[in-house]
Formats: C-alpha cells, sequence, structure tokens
C-alpha cells in the first residue's frame, strides 16, 4: 500500500504546481492597467504575451512530465519540484509588467498615496535613509551559504546506505541501486533548486527593498515633523519585515528541511509535512505583518488629513 | 526641511512647476552644491504624478546645468549660488530676456507698477536678504 503522505504529496503538487504557474499570468493580466503613456501600455502588452506564451509553454512540458511520470520516476520528481519556475515567472515578467500598467499598485494599502489640489514631497533621499546596512547585508548572505553547503556536503556520502524500501526479496542489489540513484537525483535537484531559487531572491531583495523605500510619503506642504517621523518609522518597519521575512527566514525554514531532507531521506514524508505546516504558519505571519502596516499606514493617511484640514482653515 | 509643492490647481503645468520649484530652492541656498534629490520614482509617488515629468524636469535642469546624475548617488545639485567670478556673459544676456518676457507679461496683464514693485521687492527680498 503507497505511503499516505506520498500520495497526499501527489495530490498536492498536481493542484500547486499549475496554481503557480498560472498566478504571475491571472494576477498580471486582472492589474487595473493605469500605464503612464503609451510606449508603458505596449510594453506592458509586449511582457504580458511574454509571459502568457512562457507560462503555457511552461504547463505544457508539466504536464508532459507528469504524464511520463508513471513510466519515468526522475520525470514525475522533476514535475515535483516545477513550481520554481514561479520565480522567474513573477520577478522577470509579471513584476515588470504590472509596473509597467500601473506603477502605484499596492501603495494606496490603507490610504497614503497623493491626493488634492496642493501636493507637497520631502526632497530628502530615502534610499539614503535604507535600515538595512552592509553588515546586516551578512547575515543572509551566510545563512544562504551555508545552507547551500549542508545541502552539498550530502554530496560528498555515499547514496542508498540507509533503509530503503525497495523490494529486496526478489533482487536486493538492483533495488538498492536504484534507490541510490533516486536519492542521488532528489539531492541534486534539491541542490539546485534551493541553489537557484533562493540566490535569485537574494539577488532581487536589494530591488525590492529599494521599492519599498519610495512609496508614496505625501506630505502637508508645511513639511509635518510629526509626520515625517511617522513615515519614517513606518517604513523601517516595511523594510526590515521584508528583509527579515524574505532574506533570513524565508531561506532558514526551507533550507533547513532541505537539508533534512537530503541528510535523512526515509523521514522525507515527515519533512514534508513540517515543510507545509512551516509555510502555512510563515504565510499566516505575512498576513498578518500585511495587515498590521495596512492599519499603520491608514492612521498616517488620517493624521496627514488633519494636518491638511487645519492648514487650510482660515486665521 | 526641504520640501517642494505643486498645486494642481494652478494654469502653470506641473512640469514648469517643478522645474521653478527646483530652481528656487537651488537660488535661495536651500538645495546647495551636493546635495542628493529623491530617485524620479519617489518624488513621482510623493507628489502622485507621472514619472516621466518628473524624469523631464530633472533631465532640464541637468542640461541648464544646475543638477548632475552621478553613478551610485543618483541626481545630485551641482549649481551654488556662490560664485567668485559671477554669470557668464551669455548667462546674464538669458536671465535678461527672461526678466524682460516676465516684464512684458505683467504689462499685458495689466499690472500696475507698483504691484510690480511689490512682485520684485519680494523676489529681491526672498533671495538677497
Amino acid at each position: 500500500m503507497a505511503d499516505p503522505f506520498i500520495t497526499l504529496g501527489r495530490v498536492l503538487m498536481l493542484v500547486l504546481v499549475p496554481t503557480m504557474l498560472l498566478f504571475p499570468m491571472v494576477f498580471a493580466a486582472l492589474v487595473p492597467n493605469r500605464a503612464a503613456d503609451d510606449s508603458a501600455r505596449i510594453k506592458a502588452r509586449g511582457l504580458l504575451l511574454v509571459l502568457a506564451i512562457s507560462t503555457a509553454v511552461l504547463l505544457a512540458i508539466w504536464l508532459g512530465l507528469v504524464l511520463t511520470g508513471a513510466r519515468f520516476p526522475g520525470a514525475m520528481m522533476i514535475a515535483g519540484f516545477w513550481w520554481t519556475w514561479f520565480f522567474p515567472l513573477w520577478f522577470l515578467l509579471a513584476m515588470p509588467a504590472i509596473v509597467e500598467k500601473n506603477p502605484y499598485l499596492g501603495w494606496t494599502a490603507g490610504g497614503g498615496s497623493a491626493s488634492g489640489e496642493v501636493r507637497a514631497a520631502s526632497l530628502v533621499n530615502r534610499e539614503r535613509q535604507n535600515p538595512v546596512t552592509r553588515v546586516l547585508w551578512s547575515v543572509p548572505v551566510i545563512l544562504f551559504v551555508l545552507l547551500l553547503a549542508a545541502i552539498a556536503a550530502r554530496g560528498l556520502m555515499p547514496f542508498g546506505v540507509g533503509p530503503y524500501p525497495g523490494d529486496s526479496a526478489v533482487n536486493p542489489e538492483a533495488a538498492r541501486v536504484a534507490y541510490a540513484d533516486a536519492e542521488r537525483s532528489r539531492w541534486l535537484l534539491t541542490l539546485i533548486v534551493f541553489g537557484s531559487v533562493f540566490g535569485f531572491l537574494l539577488a532581487m531583495l536589494p530591488r525590492s527593498l529599494r521599492r519599498t523605500l519610495a512609496e508614496p510619503e505625501p506630505m502637508d506642504a508645511a513639511g509635518s515633523v510629526e509626520l515625517a517621523y511617522l513615515y519614517q518609522r513606518q517604513r523601517r518597519k516595511r523594510v526590515l519585515g521584508l528583509f527579515w521575512s524574505c532574506g533570513t527566514v524565508l531561506p532558514l525554514v526551507i533550507g533547513t528541511l532541505s537539508v533534512l531532507q537530503v541528510w535523512f531521506p526515509s523521514e522525507r514524508s515527515i519533512w514534508g509535512l513540517v515543510g507545509a505546516i512551516g509555510g502555512s504558519l510563515l504565510g499566516l505571519g505575512g498576513a498578518i505583518f500585511g495587515t498590521w502596516m495596512t492599519i499603520d499606514r491608514a492612521k498616517i493617511a488620517a493624521g496627514k488629513a488633519r494636518v491638511d484640514q487645519a492648514s487650510s482653515v482660515p486665521g | 526641511m526641504r520640501m517642494l509643492a505643486i498645486s494642481l490647481s494652478s494654469p502653470v503645468p506641473i512640469h514648469d512647476q517643478l522645474v521653478a520649484g527646483l530652481r528656487g530652492l537651488i537660488a535661495a541656498g536651500t538645495l546647495a552644491k551636493g546635495d542628493e534629490l529623491p530617485p524620479v520614482r519617489q518624488l513621482a509617488a510623493d507628489l502622485g504624478i507621472n514619472l516621466n515629468t518628473v524624469a523631464r524636469a530633472y533631465r532640464e535642469l541637468t542640461d541648464d546645468g544646475l543638477l548632475a546624475s552621478v553613478r551610485g548617488r543618483g541626481t545630485i545639485v551641482i549649481a551654488t549660488v556662490e560664485r567668485s567670478s559671477g554669470p557668464k556673459a551669455e548667462e546674464r544676456k538669458r536671465i535678461e530676456t527672461g526678466i524682460a518676457a516676465a516684464f512684458n507679461d505683467a504689462k499685458i496683464a495689466g499690472l500696475s507698477r507698483e504691484s510690480v514693485e511689490s512682485i520684485v521687492h519680494r523676489q529681491l527680498d526672498r533671495l538677497w536678504e
């Protein structure tokens, strides 16, 4: 009888992989079109077309891998990791298309975008107030290198020496070799996926932080010091939240589970379950943080409205 | 805090308001040589205006020799109000033409001599204390 965890994992894979591949295209297509000019509109349309074609090609290949998976177990294994294409689809195609279509999408959450007849801005370059220092950057970089090294180190040890679920009664040596091959393939795939996905995320993080620093902070015409302080405090929380969650916590959780999977493969179904729970908790934490920031932003917007109202009252 | 304000209800185009506002801050010494300006995306987001409008204003001031793009620092102010040699002849001519055009506009708009004098004094007081 098949391991229920493995069956559950297969079912989840069949649902999650196409969902993740389709998500960037669907999201980018649904973003309201508020392109700055015709050239931005044309560029957005081009990027969306490339995104649609790339998504269709990736889905077709994935389907091919799933259908041939019964005969070639390696194909099914690759199909299970196919979700990692989400990152290039999202960061390289969907996000640029979204920025062209609607440069300020998401920035108005909880209010706070510039409005009214008279608009004012501080001339301070906020990139110079980035709370993420060079020293702080060493934490995610070292963590990434350590986790990658821990996964890579497994390759120095022999594969297929532990207990394996092979049919040892019929041909024990053939079963052991097949299991060792599968274990080696899984290790190599984990190494490539972790290295490329989190290497890519780490490379994209400075860009994401810069974008967060450039979120609108409309000021009152008099340049209220209190308002500037509230923006600064909220910006700091937002930037550090993004830095620690995407640069440290996420790679730490996924990396640790990847290390456990390659070093203790016989417990792989348990690590999968722990990963699913850990991933859900991370997602929940992200949602709570996002809601907190939105409420915070709304409070600042209300404060600005009060300052604007007070300055417009004659006398 | 260094601030830049624009009015959407003004008949003056936003681009011209940006250029005039930044010129005014440089002339008043609020923006000094070496000061960094915010990135185009940040200023456009804060003012809720098109990115291209800000980019065009920065470009115009760069062409006029007031700003410069420096790798690793973004857009910085390179003009200074304190010059030992004074303006060049062509710069002086350009300024005189601009002032003459403004006076012509004032006359056509029907402003009295007293009103123009009061505007001139206000501007002189703003920049030359």
